[in-house]
């Protein structure tokens, strides 16, 4: 492999991330463990999409809807664990299982219709696909309807990993984002992934050789809502807390908006792509709330502001914040 | 190997394709020629089944595969190269020919072992790049190709998917003098080892690579002969050679 500043940028990338809870927590910052769990989460949402996308030429603007699978297998089975007392429920084994299941089912049957068109046809059927599991699970009032339902418990692994601890979380889901990767790596490379590859580049001449199309895109559909399935899983656990919003098509949006950002069509490009979506977003919308409180912050003055609940709201702009404004010993107020 | 008994089609008014008769032998190079607008694109789309004649049949390989719809006869060895180019424009060159080759080999439902590194598909896509004369160009994507390369490649995945016949529509078209040398090469080299039918307007090409000639006026067949024969035919001359030396 040739070394390029791409390489650097994903070795460091990887390395990094694989670093967080160690960094997180000798600054005493766990917001960090948090805020990255999400983009490796969001990043199998991707690397699956990306699967679809960026090999197969196919953009499903209803990607989302796996997230929102996963996430209520996760939901609705602790629901089920805490209330009723069905331990097997809370499994979270049975967890994946349940929701590879059920995503993979539901890839089948979008796919199945969907794929029969083409270019925005195609778009648009996926998009009311996903709007149409959007308002199943806002209609079902016993799962906490609009509002979502809170997680109770997050999924147990008898005793094998314990996920109330958010860096055990935090390096499931690492492992989860390799193993992704190591997959859609040997997928992509195999005669499948050729043939893939061909129907993105040149449906017809796929044709003229002898390839029935439409089994290959079904297939790999159906493998990369499986593969988002999980992540939903994930992310019910990240989160707890499951709710209609997880599969709304601005999360469809959100996971292309990932993969196109980091470049389609490779390997690591969603997770690039993912990182730094969540970053820009976590950044921006951190801007507001620090001018906010560095302008206002004579209301609140006399006494120091910064608190638990500031370093919430600020974010991972907090310690910059600390290093451009120092905190005054007498707690008194900023001048900017 | 293929035979064309009373081929009939017209669009509207227009008899695109008159009661058409001539047999391709196998191994032959056999070349349709005729003024623009004789009805040779048509003739090969009732070949390969693009367009379906109002009557007569199209016996190929002693079967009368009149019937057969266009994917099953290319399944039964009738290979077709297209006028436009029509590959993997984001590809390598290799793995163009490499996928033609893939799809000879049963199903593609295997997902993990590395493509780009079986030699079942590898070498016998290198063969075929060899016989096109774009060995050296194999790790190039594909669309960075000059024109006359793609239509090497056009022929060596038609190759690729190892046919008993190969129908090449003008596969001249667009190109320059020393292009258009290597592509004569390229067939001289296939002949014997498969049976062609070329469409093609350039007489040159034409008068050094085939073994026979069929000559089409108005979807008429006025002549089927060997290229001495046809090059002293009178009515030929008069309707097609003489006609382009006196516009020369």
């Amino acid at each position: 492999m040739k070394f390029s500043p791409r390489i650097s940028i994903i070795t460091l990338l990887m390395l990094g991330l694989a670093a967080v809870p160690l960094i997180a927590d000798s600054i005493d910052e766990p917001f960090y463990t948090v805020l990255f769990s999400r983009m490796l989460i969001l990043s199998i949402g991707a690397v699956s999409l990306n699967f679809i996308l960026g090999f197969g030429g196919m953009v499903s603007f209803g990607h989302a809807v796996y997230l929102g699978i996963g996430s209520y297998v996760v939901g609705i089975g602790t629901f089920h664990a805490v209330e009723d007392g069905v331990e097997w429920l809370g499994n979270g084994f049975v967890h994946m299982a349940v929701a590879v299941a059920v995503s993979a089912l539901a890839g089948l049957i979008i796919g199945a219709i969907s794929l029969r068109t083409h270019g925005v046809y195609f778009i648009m059927i996926t998009l009311a696909f996903a709007q149409m599991f959007y308002f199943i699970a806002v209609g079902n009032e016993n799962y906490g309807g609009d509002d979502g339902l809170s997680l109770y418990m997050r999924s147990d692994f008898s005793g094998l990993l314990d996920l109330s601890n958010d860096n055990s979380l935090y390096y499931l889901n690492f492992g989860f984002l390799l193993a992704s990767l190591y997959i859609s790596h040997r997928l992509t490379n195999s005669r499948f992934g050729m043939a893939l590859r061909g129907t993105k580049s040149n449906e017809q001449r796929m044709k003229s050789i002898g390839f029935p199309v439409f089994r290959y895109r079904l297939v790999a559909f159906v493998i990369a809502g499986a593969i988002c399935g999980l992540a939903g899983v994930l992310s019910a656990n990240q989160t707890d807390f499951v709710s209609p919003a997880v599969m709304h098509w601005t999360r469809s949006g959100d996971l292309i908006i990932m993969t196109v950002l980091g470049g389609i069509g490779t390997l690591f490009g969603p997770v690039i792509g993912a990182v730094a979506f969540l970053l820009l977003e976590e950044l921006l919308s951190g801007i507001t709330r620090i001018l906010a409180i560095v302008f206002w912050s004579d209301a609140g003055a006399g006494s120091n502001f910064r608190t638990r609940r500031y370093r919430r709201n600020a974010g991972c702009f907090g310690p910059l914040v600390d290093s451009v404004f120092p905190q005054k010993e007498s707690g008194g107020r900023l001048k900017c | 190997m293929l035979k064309v008994n009373s081929l009939v089609k017209s669009f509207g008014g227009l008899l695109a394709t008159d009661n058409l008769s001539f047999e391709v032998e196998a191994g032959n190079i056999h070349a349709v020629i005729g003024p623009n607008g004789a009805g040779k694109t048509t003739l090969i789309r009732q070949i390969t089944g693009e367009t379906k004649p109002d009557s007569g049949t199209v016996i190929f390989d002693g079967e009368d595969i009149s019937d057969v719809p266009v994917h099953l006869r290319s399944a039964r060895g009738l290979a077709r190269s297209f006028q436009i180019t029509n590959i993997f424009p984001d590809m390598t060159t290799w793995d163009n020919v490499a996928l033609a080759v893939q799809a000879q080999a049963g199903h593609s439902f295997h997902f993990w072992k590395d493509a780009r590194k079986d030699p079942l598909l590898r070498e016998p896509a290198l063969v075929f790049l060899e016989q096109v004369g774009l060995a050296e160009r194999a790790d190039i994507v594909a669309g960075q190709l000059s024109h006359g390369e793609h239509r090497q490649l056009e022929i060596a995945m038609a190759l690729a998917t190892r046919p008993k016949m190969l129908l090449l529509d003008e596969p001249m078209a667009g190109m320059g003098p020393e292009e258009s040398k290597a592509m004569v090469a390229i067939l001289q080299g296939l002949k014997r080892k498969l049976t062609i039918l070329l469409i093609e307007h350039d007489m040159d090409v034409v008068f050094t690579l085939a073994d026979q000639i069929t000559v089409l006026v108005y979807g008429r067949g006025i002549a089927t002969d060997s290229p001495e024969a046809i090059r002293n035919h009178p009515e030929v001359q008069a309707a097609y050679l003489g006609e382009e030396e006196v516009s020369a």
